[in-house]
């Protein structure tokens, strides 16, 4: 949206050399990844609580199927979404018959894509995070009289927050990064467009304005990438150290 | 210890060990997406006739270019149109060159799904919401991006184009109803019966459809390549192709196909 008012009149000039369909595809990255992250936060961090101080029978089963999507070929990540969630599909036909809602293929889809890719290094980090966290506190807290989720979100959860944040942010990153399962589910279109899948359409462009461009795109992309591990990098370090303190 | 060693060398040693090679005197062929069936058959019958198997490889015409850029082993390239052929022969990649068929575009929308439309024109009010192309650097994606814009639609339609990564998938995205509508090519169109063509677009619309037939430039061109290269004009491939919904170069008045060597 800045950049669209920016560049607003001029359709086709070039900003650091990049067009506004390329700054857009930036744009629309970062607002998918947040939106991604912030909306698996809740599941998410909800999972790993319980993963890692809880058992219970077929916990391996589910330890397995968040961590799929880290193993199995994103486009077959993609491919079982829109499988599930397409028009067609058992869940999608269902969602669109009695609420109108279209995931397939639209923004919504794009998001949905990156969260799933996201959602195990999210569950890992802060999974490792409440592991790091002495469970006294917590039985401390509501020994003295807090209810169970007063006690989760006043001591433990706080006590986990640099491993929550350094989960959020390496999450972000993966969603930023983000092409097979987006392109499969979400599909090639203006409002999907994100970073890496504007970067696939340059390539396939012969002329060199656009492989300019794309190589612009990439170091974006790698930029990216390198700020958002080093930053999460640095609260895992600064979490392992506060809880061991 | 040592027994995980020797497991890991017979390991190494059976992943390295290629199994199965290309037939002796094959002939590899890049071929547009769009004539899958047609020639797929021509080779079969090309393998009967003379004992030779043709190796299909189809894709977009632009990443088939691509990869014979790139060094792809090919003898044969049947592209879409004239801009990657032409592609190839400023690469010098080219040994001789003709214009082998012709095609129509169309509007399809699935079977059972059908808006209203009649006209192109109808693609901005029929409840459309996503219009399935293939990709800007595929002709077939050119082709449609020109009858839009000749249309003055391009402008309204942009933001609703999915891009399929060559021209049938496109087509699967009208057949599959994730896009309502989409343009193809009508060959496409008959070749899957989940799909109607909604509206035929008038041939004014785009830069005429040609598919030059490229034999490659190769140190030595193989013998049963320039055969094949032949065959595809013959009487009986040429019955193939017009089944398949194809015109003939001939068909358009054109006496002479181009045969342009390298230079």
């Amino acid at each position: 949206m800045i950049v669209c008012t920016l560049l607003a009149n001029s359709s086709s000039s070039l900003f650091l050399g990049l067009s506004v369909e390329d700054w857009r595809a930036v744009e629309l990255s970062v607002r998918v990844a947040l939106l991604a992250v912030l909306l698996s936060l809740p599941l998410g961090i909800a999972l790993s609580w319980v993963l890692a101080r809880k058992t219970f029978p077929g916990k391996a089963v589910v330890e397995t199927v968040i961590a799929l999507p880290l193993v199995l070929p994103p486009v077959v990540t993609g491919y079982l979404l829109l499988l599930l969630l397409g028009k067609r599909g058992p869940i999608g036909s269902l969602l669109y018959r009695w609420l109108g809602w279209e995931i397939a293929l639209t923004w919504r889809a794009a998001v949905l894509a990156v969260a799933v890719m996201g959602f195990p290094l999210l569950v890992r980090a802060i999974r490792l995070a409440f592991q790091a966290v002495d469970p006294r506190m917590y039985q401390v807290a509501r020994s003295l009289g807090a209810g169970p989720l007063d006690a989760f979100f006043t001591v433990s959860l706080p006590l986990a927050r640099n491993g929550v944040l350094a989960g959020m942010v390496l999450a972000f990153a993966r969603c930023l990064g983000e092409f097979g399962a987006t392109l499969i589910f979400a599909g090639n279109q203006e409002q999907t467009r994100t970073l890496a899948i504007q970067i696939f359409t340059l390539n396939s462009l012969p002329d060199a304005g656009s492989e300019y461009r794309m190589w612009g795109l990439v170091g974006i992309s790698i930029g990216l990438a390198a700020v958002a591990l080093t930053v999460s990098e640095y609260l895992e370090r600064r979490g392992q150290r506060r809880e061991s303190a | 210890m040592r027994r995980l060693g020797s497991f890991f060398v017979a390991l190494g040693a059976l992943l390295t060990s290629g199994c199965g090679h290309a037939a002796v005197d094959s002939v590899k062929m890049s071929a547009a997406i769009s004539t899958s069936e047609a020639i797929r058959e021509i080779a079969e019958r090309f393998r009967a006739e003379t004992g030779v198997t043709v190796e299909t490889n189809l894709g977009s015409s632009a990443d088939l270019a691509r990869q014979i850029e790139q060094g792809a082993p090919a003898d044969l390239f049947l592209s879409a149109d004239e801009a990657w052929a032409d592609y190839l022969q400023k690469r010098n990649l080219v040994e001789s060159r003709k214009d082998l068929l012709s095609n129509r575009l169309v509007v399809v929308t699935a079977i059972g799904d059908s808006p209203k439309i009649n006209t192109l024109e109808d693609l901005g009010y029929a409840g459309i919401k996503r219009l399935a192309l293939a990709g800007p650097a595929v002709p077939a994606g050119r082709y449609a991006r020109e009858a839009l814009k000749k249309a003055g639609l391009w402008d309204k339609l942009q933001s609703l184009v999915l891009d399929g990564q060559n021209v049938r998938a496109a087509l699967t995205y009208v057949a599959r109803h994730e896009a309502e509508a989409g343009i193809v090519y009508a060959t496409d169109a008959k070749s899957d019966p989940k799909v109607r063509v909604a509206y035929l677009i008038p041939a004014d619309y785009h830069s005429p459809i040609r598919y030059p037939l490229i034999l490659l430039a190769r140190e030595p061109i193989k013998p049963s390549a320039r055969r094949f290269f032949e065959y595809v004009d013959k009487p009986e491939s040429a019955q193939m192709f017009r089944a398949a919904g194809f015109g003939m170069a001939g068909d358009l008045g054109r006496e002479t196909p181009r045969n342009t060597s390298n230079e």
